[in-house]
């Protein structure tokens, strides 16, 4: 989870993951000059393949993220036991959405 | 649609030209030109130098055109979705609907800016030109709605959803994000469309986390998704 909380060199046990972490702090934000770093630098690393699909996966949370945070979207109850401990491995905790994010229902 | 050098797959190509289609088209509530407004908004908010999220466009001088055709409220609304997405909480929410906005204006509004940030972040991402806008569709808003429709778990109203892919077992048993937009039917299926065009197909959710997806792993497409939900501050 670490690579989630915070980036660096490590991959979390996940292949690239540190380069992935950093893939997606690029497309959240506004400089062309890091996401073409990043680019280059999974083309050298993965496969345009691997960039095309990481960039569509992390565009695609853009949406959900969005949905979820504009409509009050409650926890899922499968979400209701692990919640807590992924919530505090990846910094969630301090989230403003965690305030309005409803509870799960069983 | 996009023409590059890069292997970007037909399910992509084919969902975000079907997302420009679909904001062109009379909508549930607003109109298609309405709709292609809303579009143009949320790009023109991302595009713009940064206003702090309690910054509403409509109190900065001159941003907004007197003659801009969609309501106030909802330009204030897309820009705070597009580049604030962390701080939206019930009460900004509320400051809205229903006195400025109804619920399904909302949730329409919702779809769309959500959509159009999918395409906008993957065309900006790969140096791509963004999705063209297609010229506004003839039409009026359907207002179909739901029959029964509630607020029952999410600030907006929703209507359950019966999806068998799922488990077969509980099929009104969805996740809560795919229920979010259930009040405007059309933007919940768009946003289905585009879910399994890039990330992994819904009833395969839960069942396969030594599968590949594409050209990715699974737990590389976990990865990507709890970082970037991380950056976007979704406790969901």
């Amino acid at each position: 989870m670490g690579v989630v909380k915070e980036l660096g060199n490590n991959d979390g046990g996940v292949k690239h993951g540190a380069l992935l972490a950093r893939l997606c702090d690029a497309v959240a934000a506004k400089d062309r000059t890091v996401m073409a770093g990043v680019r280059a630098d999974m083309l050298a690393d993965m496969s345009a393949e691997q960039l095309v699909d990481a960039v569509g996966v992390s565009a695609m949370f853009h949406m959900m993220n969005r949905v979820a945070n504009a409509t009050g979207t409650p926890l899922d109850p499968i979400m209701s036991q692990a919640g807590p401990a992924i919530s505090e491995a990846i910094g969630a905790s301090g989230f403003h959405s965690r305030a309005d994010t409803p509870e799960a229902k069983p | 649609m996009y023409e590059s050098e890069l292997p970007i797959r037909p399910e992509i190509n084919e969902t975000h030209l079907a997302a420009a289609k679909h904001w062109a088209s009379a909508g549930t509530w607003w109109s298609a030109a309405e709709r292609i407004a809303i579009v143009e908004e949320a790009r023109k908010a991302w595009d713009a130098q940064p206003l702090a999220p309690w910054q509403q466009p409509s109190s900065i001088p001159g941003l907004i055109s007197d003659d801009h055709i969609l309501p106030v409220a909802a330009i204030d609304v897309i820009w705070r979705l597009t580049n604030h997405v962390s701080t939206l909480t019930k009460t900004w929410y509320e400051s809205f609907v229903p006195d400025k906005l109804s619920a399904q204006q909302y949730v329409e509004i919702v779809g769309i800016v959500a959509q159009s940030t999918l395409t906008d972040r993957f065309a900006d991402a790969l140096d791509l030109p963004r999705v063209s806008l297609a010229a506004p569709g003839q039409g009026q808003a359907s207002q179909q709605q739901p029959d029964d429709a509630a607020v029952s778990s999410h600030w907006v109203p929703t209507a359950p959803i019966v999806d068998g892919s799922w488990n077969p077992a509980t099929p009104t048993d969805v996740p809560n994000v795919r229920k979010a937009l259930s009040l405007v039917a059309a933007e919940r299926i768009m946003q289905w469309v585009l879910i399994d065009a890039h990330y992994v197909q819904g009833g395969a959710l839960a069942d396969d986390f030594g599968a590949k997806h594409w050209s990715l792993e699974r737990a590389q497409i976990e990865l990507l998704g709890t970082r970037t939900s991380k950056v976007n501050e979704c406790f969901y």
